[in-house]
């Protein structure tokens, strides 16, 4: 067992709603992955001890390839925190084959042109066609704050929404 | 400035106080204090909606941090550890501004009364921790129920 749940979320661990992600799916490591977070001296403190004792590591894109593709890696149950799309897309690339992919927030980033297809999730044209190129990978992606959340392909809600 | 508790230093400044959260909740905290013990300087709230930009969020934090600062630092309260708030609030932990998470009304009082007289804002960032803590009570065991 390896990957067995990326969640796409550029708020990365938000306290306890990551907390019963992790619970619900059995992880027992926790990954955040983006290059830049990797090398935040700020972030790589505070958020392993957001987790709540949850093994928990920041990794660059990289590093989180390396990891999860060696013996060790393998003989974990790894939960992915991908802060962008882009950030999933590259590790799908780089050959992991997580079993499930879902989209947390995506709060929007200023100065880019984006729509809000949930409460939470900001979409640019250029994620739309990342959201894509993933699911066009042989994954459903689903939409969901809290893992009891009932799942629906997020591709049609952007569809819904022109993107 | 009405609901000061009484002290030696009524024309010391205060140290400058933000609240910020997840939604209304530090609004809403801000509200209940007011009712309680008056209206207050030098206490500004930052709330996050659902759909915030986090960089814009940091500099609105940045900016409410310098807005109530008059010389005696700043003291953050921030709602929840490993929440979005806190952790933007982590980037404006220095010197002279402290962050504590898990705000709630007895820890916001008790900040409230004593941060005139507070040497620092570590010094009343250890009085906000006891009094959080000290403010959860099961009220049966008090009762003898």
């Amino acid at each position: 067992m390896t990957v067995i749940h990326m969640r796409i979320d550029n708020r990365l661990i938000h306290g306890q709603v990551t907390v019963s992600w992790v619970h619900n799916m059995g992880a027992n490591h926790m990954i955040v992955t983006n290059d830049k977070v990797a090398v935040d001296p700020i972030q790589t403190i505070m958020l392993p001890q957001a987790a709540r004792g949850i093994r928990t590591s920041v990794l660059s894109i990289n590093d989180t390839l390396l990891h999860c593709l060696s013996p060790d890696g393998e003989k974990e149950a790894i939960m992915i925190l991908a802060k962008f799309p882009g950030d999933a897309l590259a590790l799908l690339e780089g050959g992991l084959k997580p079993r499930e992919i879902n989209v947390g927030n995506q709060a929007p980033i200023g100065g880019t042109t984006f729509k809000m297809v949930t409460n939470s999730v900001s979409v640019t044209a250029r994620d739309a066609e990342l959201y894509r190129a993933i699911a066009a990978k042989g994954y459903t992606l689903t939409c969901k704050m809290m893992p009891s959340d009932s799942a629906g392909d997020f591709l049609q809600t952007l569809a819904k929404k022109g993107l | 400035m009405s609901g000061r508790a009484e002290t030696g230093r009524e024309d010391a400044p205060p140290v400058g106080l933000v609240l910020t959260s997840h939604g209304l909740l530090a609004g809403g905290v801000r509200d209940a204090a007011e009712m309680i013990i008056g209206p207050q300087d030098g206490l500004a709230v930052v709330a996050m909606g659902p759909a915030e930009d986090l960089d814009a969020f940091r500099a609105k934090l940045e900016e409410a941090v310098h807005a109530v600062d008059r010389g005696r630092g700043v003291l953050v309260l921030a709602d929840l550890f490993g929440g979005s708030p806190g952790n933007t609030a982590a980037y404006v932990l220095g010197p002279t501004v402290e962050v504590v998470t898990g705000v709630n009304l007895p820890m916001l009082l008790e900040v409230l009364i004593n941060r005139v007289d507070a040497e620092t804002p570590a010094g009343l960032a250890a009085i906000a921790c006891t009094a959080a803590r000290d403010g959860v009570m099961r009220l049966a065991d008090m009762l003898g129920g």
